[in-house]
């Protein structure tokens, strides 16, 4: 079989080899219910609690983790609970999990108001300092953007907007941050998404980390009341025990990661064709995700292309959807022909520098193929 | 006293000696759809009765039969010993909660029954009007009829209510076609109506990887598996066009792209047609709908053809026809899923709408066509579905 170079981990990573132990352990002995009381039920539930303290020791004494069933269910949860009143505020760089509900909202008659972007994709603060007012209930701002790989310094937008009023509930979501960069979170931040399945854990689990200090979250989902009542429904334990280990183990490696992020960035911004590739992506932006566009080639033609060598990365765009191009990018503004021709490769803490060097050369080879079978 | 469902055929009784061969056919491909539902299927004079039918098997058969062609309409009859009696009881029964105005239908295959049609429904309506004061009778335009089928074998349907199916003649009655099936709306329509005429299909599609992608793909064989359904089986032949597509837009003008390709499909279309030992090569084209289908680039693909007729039985219809027939037989909504198909790669902006025939032929000089056509067809994918 043809070895499989991932480099979409922007989308999904691959779960670590122990993920399948620790996941057995909840899947063929402890299956029990949290709830319930007998003995088997009482450690499932305390293993969930060692996982919750795992993680909100990430975040420091004064966030609680809420777990859900992915980043998209913690940024709704967030967002519906506040968008009642008043007027809210994000960005057009959000991921559609935050652009869409607050568009629902909007549809409904409610104030939503969106910030632009700066050329990378960060969000132009200015901008959204202007929308912030005394009506403004909610902020939510991405920590980093899934297309772009742009750094938001939220600790400094939450602060600013808290300035404007100390009443708005300020969300971000992390899901493309957490245990990607090196942050921590200051107290103004009120809540944050984050998603296992971005760090090596299982699909079907997220967490909305939540300041102690907030009140008034509403869940989305009313039930049995686990999760202290924000998010009823049998907790998924061998996915938050999954999502648990691997946080832990980012943890201890997060720092050379990160610098092993920077080096593959570094190598493969320096490696393609500058001819045909243009870099989206700015050098503040975060080092595990990388923008480019093959100006004026179809970035899912190149996508198909890199399959054949067993290279998978991912498009800002598909070539047939009506909606072809990517939202975000086209409100940064760039013209169709980059946005045709974009390219999104996202490394993991896995990626390895040989891997990026077969991935330019093939990056290079299938867009000057295809630039020459376009051109006549 | 049982259920029945009473399946009646289209123009076979039109056909004269070689009707036992329609009605077999129409038999077998019924058998076939039905396969997976406990029943009897058994053929008597003039239809088809499919007995022993569970009550909750009666909507997925029906449905089932639905998709085969030369059904003209099935009924849900109650089936009894023909007896004046039996029938005055089924009679009552079935009208004892209706409403509105009605009318009594009798037929007599059965000629040995001793009282004439006319007498008999007027004599099964004046007991029904006694039994049920909510009800009238209206000859003319009734809210609905009740119908006695008095048949040979000493039995009687009773029924209400007739569905009207998909018509036409028996797959398999007409010969086998060759559909040129890309992702849109149309080709699927075409394979259906000439599945509905009684063709056995194959499809051919082409595939433009990695111009376009997987999913391109899938939802080309998520049709044909619907195509599959009305047209008892389907053999889905994928050919691999992209070389073809880069040789024309590389060696020849780009307003001729569409126009060459639509040659080169209709002859590769042709070779698989003559090797599966189909007799004609099918087409979603309609007139005027886009500029390969103006008369002259009809000309110029069906010039491509050597001796196969090319069926375009959609010829004269307008699209929302089209997209009515496509939403009834379930195509629709897997036509409208957004990934494009061969058509759209290199698609020129302003392609030509009045091809010359010897310009196009001129052009077909420069390309190595035997060549390209050989590679194609040697990696052609094939699946049956």
């Amino acid at each position: 079989m043809q070895k499989i170079i991932y480099l979409d981990n922007g989308a999904t990573t691959k779960p670590f080899k122990n993920s399948i132990e620790i996941a057995s352990k909840y899947l063929e002995e402890n299956y029990f219910n949290a709830s319930s009381l007998y003995n088997g039920g009482v450690e499932a539930g305390l293993a969930i609690s060692d996982a919750r303290k795992s993680i909100s020791s990430i975040f420091g004494l004064n966030f609680d983790v809420i777990f859900v069933s992915c980043g998209s269910e913690a940024n709704n949860t967030a967002i519906n609970s506040y968008l009642k009143r008043g007027n809210a505020v994000t960005t057009l760089g959000e991921h559609s999990a935050v652009y869409e509900p607050f568009n629902e909202f909007k549809k409904a008659g409610y104030d939503a108001r969106f910030a632009t972007l700066n050329a990378d994709g960060s969000v132009n603060v200015e901008n959204l300092l202007s929308l912030v007012d005394k009506n403004t209930v909610f902020v939510s701002v991405m920590h980093v953007n899934n297309e772009t790989g742009a750094i938001n310094d939220i600790n400094y937008i939450a602060r600013r907007v808290k300035e404007i009023n100390p009443r708005i509930i300020f969300h971000a979501d992390g899901v493309q941050a957490f245990l990607k960069i090196p942050y921590t979170l200051s107290c103004d931040i009120d809540l944050y998404s984050i998603s296992a399945h971005k760090i090596n854990a299982l699909k079907g689990v997220g967490a909305l980390i939540k300041n102690k200090r907030v009140k008034n979250l509403k869940p989305l989902i009313f039930g049995g009341g686990q999760e202290s009542g924000l998010r009823s429904g049998t907790e998924n334990i061998f996915g938050i025990k999954v999502f648990e280990a691997s946080a832990l183990t980012h943890l201890k490696s997060l720092k050379e990661n990160y610098q092993n992020a920077i080096e593959l960035k570094k190598y493969l911004l320096n490696g393609l064709d500058s001819s045909i590739f243009k870099i989206i992506s700015s050098e503040n932006c975060s080092p595990y995700i990388i923008s480019v566009s093959a100006v004026g080639l179809r970035g899912e033609v190149l996508q198909h292309m890199l399959e054949n060598y067993g290279i998978y990365v991912g498009t800002g765009s598909a070539c047939s959807s009506k909606n072809r191009h990517s939202r975000v990018l086209k409100a940064i503004g760039y013209d169709e022909k980059v946005l045709d021709g974009v390219l999104r490769i996202s490394f993991s803490s896995q990626t390895t520098l040989d891997e990026v060097k077969t991935a330019v050369s093939a990056l290079n080879e299938c867009a000057n193929n295809l630039k020459r079978t376009m051109q006549k | 006293m049982s259920k029945v469902l009473i399946v009646r055929w289209c123009e076979i009784h039109l056909k004269g000696k070689n009707r036992g061969f329609f009605e077999k056919l129409l038999y077998d491909n019924i058998k076939h759809a039905i396969k997976d539902i406990n029943c009897n299927l058994v053929r008597i004079p003039g239809r088809y009765l499919i007995e022993n039918l569970s009550d909750l098997d009666v909507e997925t058969c029906i449905l089932k039969l639905k998709a085969v062609s030369g059904i003209h309409s099935v009924s849900l009859a109650t089936c009894i010993e023909t007896s004046v009696e039996n029938v005055k009881k089924v009679a009552l029964d079935v009208c004892k909660d209706k409403v509105g105005t009605f009318k009594v239908e009798t037929k007599r295959a059965d000629k040995k029954f001793e009282i004439q049609s006319t007498d008999f429904s007027r004599m099964i309506g004046a007991e029904i009007l006694k039994s049920n004061k909510n009800l009238s009778v209206d000859v003319h335009s009734p809210n609905f009829t009740l119908y006695i089928d008095i048949r040979e074998n000493n039995k009687t349907h009773v029924f209400t209510n007739t569905i009207k199916m998909m018509g036409g003649m028996p797959v398999g009655s007409s010969g086998k076609g060759m559909v040129m099936l890309s992702g849109g709306i149309d080709s699927p329509v075409a394979s259906y109506m000439m599945a509905k005429r009684g063709m056995k299909l194959e499809a051919v599609h082409f595939h433009s990887y990695p111009y376009t992608g997987e999913l391109a793909k899938q939802k080309v064989i998520e049709l044909a598996k619907i195509i599959s359904n009305y047209s008892q089986g389907l053999t889905l032949h994928i050919v691999k066009f992209t070389e073809i597509q880069e040789a024309i837009h590389e060696k020849l003008p780009e307003e001729y792209m569409i126009t060459m390709m639509r040659r080169f499909m209709m002859r590769i279309s042709e070779r698989l047609a003559n090797k599966q030992g189909a007799g004609a090569i099918i087409t979603g084209e309609c007139l005027g709908q886009v500029a390969s289908q103006t008369v002259e680039s009809i000309t110029s693909s069906q010039n491509a053809v050597n001796v196969l007729p090319v069926l375009r039985p959609l010829i004269g219809f307008d699209k929302l026809e089209i997209i009515d027939i496509a939403t009834n037989i379930g195509t629709y909504e897997t036509s409208v899923l957004p990934y494009e198909d061969c058509c759209t790669v290199f698609l020129p902006k302003y392609p030509v709408i009045k091809p010359k025939l010897e310009k196009v032929e001129y052009f077909e000089t420069l390309l190595n066509v035997e060549g390209l056509i050989e590679n194609a067809l040697n990696n052609t994918e094939v699946i049956k579905l």
